[in-house]
């Protein structure tokens, strides 16, 4: 009866800690993805509110690090990393391009990471 | 490679917890659902050893998940003998009061060759001294000789009837009730009742809870 007890505990606390880990992970990219999509392209200080999202994101880093896979955190980094560079290089067309990749990889993460058909399958 | 050293360890703390809290039998013992989550926590547990880039807990929250569901599956089966049979099934007959049945044979999946190694195995030279010949759940098969004695029959198992002889069972149903009527007893008084080819009952009755 003991290990019965024991085992509804783990299987609650499991099923409690993956569904608020969802939850509180499809936040997080949620609030990215709205800060990169809604950043207006054409103003001044681009390049600093872009450097404040990434260590916005990379700050909370540890924790989406439980969960999902360090090769996507890797690509959203990567995104990040190479999007700042294209703004210290005024290269306007590759800033379109990566920007794209970036929103790609957080909304990939998204959906890995939230309750939905796409994640079982 | 201090990761790969590390996730080593966790995993290997993790199993033996796992391990003990399931409380495993020999591999030949276990049934469908043992058998399944044992496969599959040891598949679970070699990924993130394997693959440094995927998270502890991918591996760590399935391995809890599989061993709260094998604990539980293990608690309900001792509850309801209607899970316990479709999961584990029944022993089933495939030499009866001397008879082979064929159909029981081809039911298990056992061709005659197999049976006669089996029968020699177990250092029986003729298929005619052969009395009984079971199948268990666990796939062994249990050869019982002319000479071994009466064999008993299991009729009730933990207060569930369990099949006998299909041809016999409507007979044997009807002579156990009349037996259990005649001692004011029901079939969930009863913890195992057997029958043995002279037609005499054995009775166990349930203990009751403290």
């Amino acid at each position: 009866m003991k290990a019965v007890n024991i085992a509804v505990i783990l299987l609650l606390c499991s099923l409690t800690f993956v569904v608020a880990n969802s939850l509180s992970l499809t936040a997080i990219i949620d609030d990215v993805i709205e800060k990169t999509e809604n950043t207006d392209d054409n103003e001044v200080n681009l390049k600093e509110t872009y450097e404040k999202i990434c260590s916005e994101f990379e700050s909370k880093m540890t924790y989406i690090s439980l969960t999902v896979n360090h090769e996507d955190l890797t690509s959203v980094t990567d995104a990040f990393a190479e999007l700042i560079g294209t703004l210290e290089a005024e290269d306007q067309t590759s800033f379109v391009a990566v920007k794209s990749r970036l929103i790609s990889s957080l909304k990939h993460i998204r959906r890995l990471a939230g309750i939905n058909i796409d994640s079982i399958l | 490679m201090i990761s790969i050293f590390a996730r080593t360890l966790i995993i290997y703390i993790l199993l033996m917890i796992t391990m003990k809290m399931m409380g495993k039998r020999e591999i030949g013992e276990l049934d469908v659902t043992e058998l399944v989550g044992a496969l599959l926590i040891s598949e679970i547990a070699a990924i993130p050893i394997d693959d440094p880039d995927l998270p502890l807990l991918n591996a760590i929250i399935p391995i809890i998940f599989l061993l709260s569901l094998e604990i539980l599956i293990s608690f309900i089966k001792t509850k309801s003998n209607f899970i316990k049979k479709k999961i584990e099934g029944e022993p089933s007959y495939i030499i009866y009061k001397g008879k082979i049945k064929q159909d029981s044979l081809m039911k298990n999946r056992i061709t005659i060759n197999e049976f006669l190694a089996e029968m020699r195995s177990q250092g029986v030279c003729d298929i005619t001294d052969i009395e009984y010949a079971l199948v268990e759940q666990s796939g062994k098969i249990s050869i019982i000789k002319k000479d071994s004695g009466v064999m008993a029959h299991s009729v009730i198992l933990d207060g569930d009837y369990c099949t006998v002889e299909e041809k016999e069972n409507a007979d044997i149903k009807t002579a156990a009730n009349e037996t259990l009527k005649a001692k004011n007893l029901s079939p969930g008084d009863v913890f195992l009742m057997t029958v043995n080819d002279n037609g005499g009952f054995n009775i166990i009755k349930k203990e009751k809870k403290k």
